[in-house]
């Protein structure tokens, strides 16, 4: 372990912190994300030991995903800037209590899955089946707690909110243990900062907003729900919004002056083309609510942390009106930065439009480059996002979503080492092969010609 | 006796941009009583703007006027969604205002498919169709099955994420002429591919005309993968599939021939456009 002498700043953290301050820093920081098979993978493939049962590993981010903190011993071999971890689940990874097919409370969206299935219920209520494919699995949402609730009147609504079993932020098993076994999360994050060059991304959310708002209701729901029920809508997010901030608030009073900056639970807004909802819809009926979980969340790290910086995340292709929403609740950089989304919000024009306000994090392709490609193509876009991304600093380099078990080992290390060469600053001017310079770009159109309605007859009784 | 009313007749996406009132002036429905056109396009314009707790009142109305379900389908539920679906492509819509409009036809499928059933007057084939393994997608393809139906065929929908081996096992129960592959993703597409290879593989290739629709899917992919036909709408894939039955019966699926006469059918229509087209220049 690389010892920290003195107060010094590590280069590792401090190009790090340069970059969430939009400031040059030495080079481009680089740091990894990834599934437990991924890691398990990454690991395997560079002769270090690993733990053959994923199920032994502390997974977090949310109680249902399969992220794995990335343990000190491989950081320092492939030489990465920063470390990401977060709170866990109460009573320890996976997060959820297996059911039997006659236990589901709700009722399953799916066919019914067979007399073997592996059902689990996590601590919001959803049910999920377990679903495996040839390198591992995943867990598939059936069931979702509030399905019936967002259909019923409105008075029977909010009192099945006001009466539901909400998870408990507060709750101390959530740090109770860390990445290291026998550690707390409070020092293992201590540990961290005192003891090794790495800086750190926290979360403390266990599951959202909108993103969570989904899971409650289910997908067939919640979008007709902005317009047939906006007041069960609204009371729901303002509970999760409540949570939010309280799983924030209790993970920072355990980790807050340790960590360099917090990610939010993660929010998908939007698909590969466009964001989901109209800007007009957004605007109204969930900025708000983000606005509240972010200045609450901010005031109460800053404290902790006057340098602390908000992260947001969303896949997907969020046009720039939608991002200076964000920016207004007081956000201070985005993951993941998917790079084949639509232009006008693919990463070359976030940084076009938003590059000097805020930070991006991410950007390396995992849906076909990183998986699929070969190790000159991953080296090539590394140099294009770079490039696009890197211009007076606020980047952070790491693969667009979590690196899954089918990434080549070569890949990895081919992204992390062109990151070091190309990545040393100051960058060139000249953009290499097949960056975006932005040339014939088009903006998204945030009003299509406003159709002048008129009132129409009902149909006859 | 059922009204009579021309519902396959192409019309313009540009008729339904502005409001209700403007889509009235248009000669679309212009042979069906005045009150039943004003109700043909209250209807899309429901399905347009999502109003689905009015629709079924809509449907009844018309049913009530003796027309037929199959017209109403083919007819104002085909012109209002294909109208959701321009809106959706260039971001006018989103997905909340889309799923609003999937709930009309939804609530108005249900009404009915019971008719359409019951309308059907001669048994003019059987089809089976089903969305690809891996894939949840299931509008579409209920469109189309339901348009199938209304056009006399007895259709076997086996659902979505259908894997090979139940298309098989369809196929050797109902003795389909056609059999339909739905898929809506890119990352699902390639599943017709392979179910048609196992088709293939199974011997049953000859014995069936494969029909390939869903958004990803064009006529440069059937072509790739050796399907004989592409319905790039509903309506079509329903020309294509009576084609099948009837003059093209004979042909073999995999044909050369087959595949000719379809992409006839296609140049047919944009023929058909063309010409309204220029006839509407012209006036």
């Amino acid at each position: 372990m690389t010892a920290v002498i003195g107060r010094a700043v590590p280069p590792q953290r401090q190009r790090t912190l340069d970059a969430l301050a939009l400031r040059e820093p030495d080079k481009v920081p680089v740091g990894l994300w990834g599934t437990v098979e991924g890691y398990q993978n990454l690991r395997q493939g560079l002769g270090m030991g690993f733990n053959e049962n994923p199920r032994n590993y502390r997974t977090g981010s949310t109680t249902w995903t399969t992220d794995v903190a990335f343990e000190f011993d491989l950081a320092e071999k492939l030489d990465v800037d920063f470390l990401r971890v977060s709170i866990g689940p109460p009573g320890g990874s996976p997060g959820f209590r297996e059911l039997g097919l006659d236990e589901i409370p709700v009722p399953i969206q799916v066919p019914t899955p067979p007399d073997d299935a592996e059902i689990n219920v996590d601590e919001w209520g959803v049910v999920r089946k377990w679903t495996p494919h040839e390198n591992g699995g995943y867990y598939e949402m059936i069931g979702y707690p509030l399905f019936e609730a967002t259909s019923a009147p409105i008075e029977e609504g909010l009192k099945i909110l006001e009466e539901f079993p909400w998870p408990d932020p507060w709750d101390e098993a959530g740090w109770q243990d860390s990445p290291v076994p026998g550690m707390s999360l409070r020092e293992y994050c201590k540990y961290i900062k005192e003891e090794t060059p790495f800086a750190l991304m926290g979360q403390g959310g266990r599951g959202g907003l909108f993103e969570q708002a989904k899971y409650m209701v289910g997908y067939a729901k919640i979008f007709s729900d902005f317009i047939e029920s906006p007041e069960f809508l609204e009371a729901m997010l303002v509970r999760l919004t409540d949570l939010e901030i309280e799983f924030n608030k209790a993970f920072l009073s355990q980790c807050g002056e340790y960590i360099d900056w917090l990610r939010m639970s993660p929010e998908d807004l939007a698909s590969e083309k466009t964001a989901f909802l109209s800007l007009d819809m957004f605007d109204r009926q969930l900025v708000p609510h983000y606005n509240r979980a972010v200045q609450e969340t901010k005031k109460y790290y800053l404290g902790k942390n006057p340098e602390g910086k908000i992260q947001f995340h969303s896949c997907g292709a969020i046009p720039e009106q939608f991002m200076r929403g964000l920016l207004s609740c007081g956000v201070d950089g985005y993951d993941s930065l998917p790079p084949k989304v639509a232009r006008h919000s693919n990463p070359s024009a976030k940084k076009r439009q938003l590059g000097r306000e805020m930070f991006f994090y991410g950007g390396i392709d995992v849906q076909e480059t990183l998986p699929w490609g070969t190790t000159e193509d991953v080296r090539k876009e590394v140099r294009q996002r770079i490039w696009e991304m890197g211009h007076g600093g606020g980047f952070l380099l790491s693969s667009s979503h979590r690196l899954e078990h089918d990434v080549p080992v070569e890949n990895t290390l081919a992204m992390i080492d062109e990151a070091r060469s190309y990545g040393t600053y100051p960058l060139p001017e000249e953009p290499p092969e097949g960056a975006d310079t932005g040339e014939g770009y088009e903006p998204w159109d945030p009003n299509p010609a406003k159709k002048k309605k008129r009132r129409k007859p009902k149909p006859t009784a | 006796m059922p009204l009579q009313i021309e519902t396959e007749k192409d019309f313009d996406l540009e008729d339904l941009q502005y409001d209700f009132e403007d889509s009235m002036e248009t000669d679309r429905w212009n042979d069906a009583p005045a009150e039943i056109k004003e109700l043909f396009h209250l209807l899309e314009w429901n399905i347009i703007d999502g109003e689905h707790g009015d629709t079924v009142g809509f449907i009844n109305e018309a049913l009530k006027a003796t027309v037929t379900a199959r017209t109403l389908i083919a007819g104002p539920m085909a012109t209002g969604i294909a109208e959701v679906g321009r809106r959706f492509k260039m971001d006018e819509y989103f997905l909340p205002e889309v799923m609003m409009s999937a709930k009309c036809m939804h609530e108005a499928l249900a009404v009915l498919k019971p008719l359409i059933i019951a309308e059907k007057s001669e048994e003019v084939g059987t089809v089976v169709v089903g969305t690809v393994q891996g894939d949840l997608h299931d509008i579409g393809k209920k469109i189309v099955a339901m348009m199938l139906e209304a056009a006399g065929f007895t259709v076997h929908d086996l659902g979505v994420t259908v894997p090979p081996e139940k298309f098989i096992e369809a196929i050797r129960e109902h003795k389909p002429q056609i059999v339909g592959f739905s898929a809506l993703l890119t990352t699902t597409m390639n599943m017709q591919w392979e179910t048609l290879k196992v088709i293939t593989a199974e011997g049953l290739r000859e014995e069936l005309k494969v029909f390939v629709g869903g958004a990803p899917i064009s006529q440069a992919w059937c072509d790739k993968i050796g399907a004989d036909a592409y319905g790039a709408d509903a309506l079509i894939a329903v020309d294509k599939a009576k084609a099948c039955v009837t003059r093209l019966s004979n042909l073999k699926g995999g044909a050369p021939e087959l595949h000719a006469a379809m992409l006839d059918i296609d140049r047919e229509r944009e023929e058909a456009k063309a010409e309204a087209a220029a006839a509407a220049g012209a006036g």
